[in-house]
């Protein structure tokens, strides 16, 4: 090969070298690229989630008509007694606004109760609750003619130093003078109030204002009114005369009362009355590390990414805190996400044929669990064949229908249903379990193999029924 | 002797010419590997966070309840003058604000605003933030896109 020749082709190799080498370059940047698009879009999809549920969660504590105030370890309510609005409707509209009108197609929310049901908003108890405390500020209904204080355990003094209560009555007026000597138009009974005195663990300090629409007061204590403290284990209730209703508060009872506050007819305990009240509550814990929530969850999933947030809902204007409570293991497998409870079993309807109230939730925070085939069993078999499972309402194995095999199935026949997914959180029904014709389940003894999507199983054995 | 020399510069300036067309297609092969796997993705997260902080602070502010207490002009004119102070220098954004009356049977949206700053970019963000009136029945929606100047 002559050297020119030669020279042509180192000359030729050393560009298809380089040029090779220049494309591989390119080719890894791609890439590159791509797994930091895809690492992005992840957290905008996170950003996402937990924006829009920080923005609903926030609105939702306005629903109750409350405003809630901090001064260091003092929170302070400020409420009105009955509702000035209709907050089942509000939250109802709130709750349909959202899902149809704020949400992008993507986008899905859903609210929970404490025990994880799915709700409308307007579903949800009208409480707040007050943490690490476990104490409840909270109405009878949404009417709120009757407000409650309660412990979710027993009423200490270490939960809970003092209690505040100035009502403001913009409507109402004492049918007499609330000075010395008017002792029969107010009444303490049962009283287990002290000055002072108290020495139990469960005595609370408190002071009452009750203020009518001239401006004249009974406080506690005062002229009239020698007690500060009450206890939460003993009742004490005060009744007080006033034009249109009475007032009565109630301080302790048996069920955990820190105090009660109603209008009722006069003389007539049993007939609620309304009349306006706008009631401040103070309530001065041991510390200032507490928080308000309401009682139920608020999720967002972005469907295209099979993404989801849970948050607990705020009860005051700060971010809400995102569900920690259990935060299951990496690993954890749907069934150990499963959890059951067939307490409420029973056979009924038709010739006893029905087996009904097999409930069961998905306790997971960030996992779906989806069910793809049961095995459901029963002794004594006595040739029982099995129709149909139907879970909240759908038919997902049927004889004639939903899933393989075809046809109705004796004792220990895995049933192929169609997919039933359960979102994280949530719970429901086996409506019923169906069998033939002439079939009395009444008596019968079940176990039921339950086999999820990603092949774990789960053993569940209840009865008789 | 004259003839081989043209020869031989003929067959050099070949091989330049094939070797300026090998670069330019290796250049345009690159150009087109980079710019087909430019991520959108990435380049729309500042836009995306802005969007969502705006949306946040005014809701903060209460710049959105504000608007149920007013009239459509003091709240048209009030967001013309405040809104491109929460939008960053180099951005530009169009706000869409709707109020709706939760009537027992549905919706009745009879409010609308609008305002914008600046004049459109190639890639846009949108958030979308609620806000609500409970004890008058009614809920707002503003809606906002976000772009580079």
């Amino acid at each position: 090969m002559s050297k020119t020749n030669k020279k042509g082709f180192i000359f030729a190799l050393l560009t298809l070298l380089l040029f090779t080498t220049l494309l591989a370059l390119a080719i890894n940047l791609r890439v590159d690229r791509g797994k930091v698009s895809s690492w992005a879009q992840d957290m905008i999809v996170t950003r996402k989630l937990l924006y829009t549920t920080d923005d609903i969660a926030e609105d939702v504590q306005f629903g109750l008509g409350t405003r809630v105030q901090r001064s260091g370890d003092t929170l302070i309510i400020y409420d009105h007694l009955p509702a000035n609005f209709s907050l089942n409707t509000s939250l109802y509209g709130y709750d349909r606004f959202v899902k149809t009108m704020y949400l992008t197609p993507e986008m899905r929310v859903q609210f929970y109760d404490e025990a994880g049901n799915e709700i409308s908003l307007n579903q949800m108890n009208p409480t707040i609750i007050i943490y690490p405390y476990n104490i409840t500020y909270g109405y009878e209904d949404y009417g709120k003619r009757e407000l409650s204080v309660n412990c979710q355990e027993e009423c200490k003094n270490n939960l809970l130093n003092a209690v505040g209560l100035n009502f403001n009555l913009t409507d109402s007026n004492f049918t007499w003078n609330p000075v010395p000597g008017n002792e029969s138009h107010y009444q303490w009974s049962p009283n287990f109030l002290y000055n002072g005195t108290c020495s139990w663990d469960t005595c609370i300090n408190f002071s009452l204002v009750v203020r009518d629409s001239l401006g004249r007061s009974y406080t506690c204590p005062g002229p009239i009114c020698n007690y500060n403290q009450f206890r939460t284990d003993k009742k004490s209730a005060l009744s007080i005369q006033m034009t249109p209703c009475w007032l009565e508060v109630i301080f302790g009872n048996s069920e955990d009362n820190i105090f009660l506050v109603r209008l009722h007819e006069p003389g007539n305990p049993d007939k609620e009355c309304e009349s306006d009240v706008n009631l401040e509550t103070a309530l001065d814990f041991p510390s200032s590390e507490y928080y308000l929530n309401l009682p139920g969850y608020v999720r967002v999933t972005d469907i295209n990414y099979n993404a989801s947030r849970v948050l607990l809902l705020p009860g005051e204007n700060i971010s809400a805190r995102e569900l920690r409570r259990s935060v299951e293991p990496p690993n954890y497998t749907e069934s150990e996400c499963f959890v059951w409870d067939a307490s409420n079993v029973w056979a009924g309807g038709s010739e006893d044929r029905y087996i009904y109230g097999f409930r069961m939730s998905n306790s997971c925070t960030g996992r779906f669990l989806t069910i793809t085939k049961v095995n459901v069993s029963w002794t004594p078999n006595t040739g029982q064949q099995i129709e149909v499972v139907n879970i909240n309402g759908t038919s997902y194995w049927a004889y004639n229908g939903a899933g393989t095999p075809d046809g109705r199935q004796p004792s220990g026949t895995l049933l192929d249903m169609v997919d039933f997914s359960m979102y994280p959180l949530t719970s429901t029904n086996i409506t019923y379990l169906r069998f033939a014709s002439g079939n009395n389940m009444s008596g019968e003894s079940f176990t039921i193999d339950f086999y999820f999507g990603d092949n774990t199983t789960k053993h569940v054995a209840f009865g008789p029924v | 002797m004259f003839g081989s020399v043209s020869l031989k510069g003929f067959v050099i300036s070949l091989d330049a010419i094939v070797a300026v067309l090998i670069a330019i297609t290796a250049t345009a092969a690159v150009m087109g590997v980079i710019s087909t796997s430019k991520s959108q993705s990435y380049s729309n997260m500042p836009l995306h966070r802005t969007a969502e902080d705006v949306l946040t602070l005014m809701d903060k502010q209460g710049v959105f309840r504000d608007m149920y207490g007013k009239n459509d002009s003091a709240v048209q004119a009030e967001l013309e003058s405040t809104f491109s102070d929460y939008i960053p220098v180099n951005m530009g954004a169009k706000l869409n604000v709707t109020i709706c009356t939760y009537t027992g049977s549905g919706f009745s949206c009879g409010r609308f605003f609008q305002v914008q700053k600046g004049s459109g970019g190639e890639y846009r963000s949108s958030a979308r933030r609620v806000f609500a009136n409970m004890p008058n029945n009614q809920y707002g929606l503003a809606v906002i896109e976000v772009w580079y100047e």
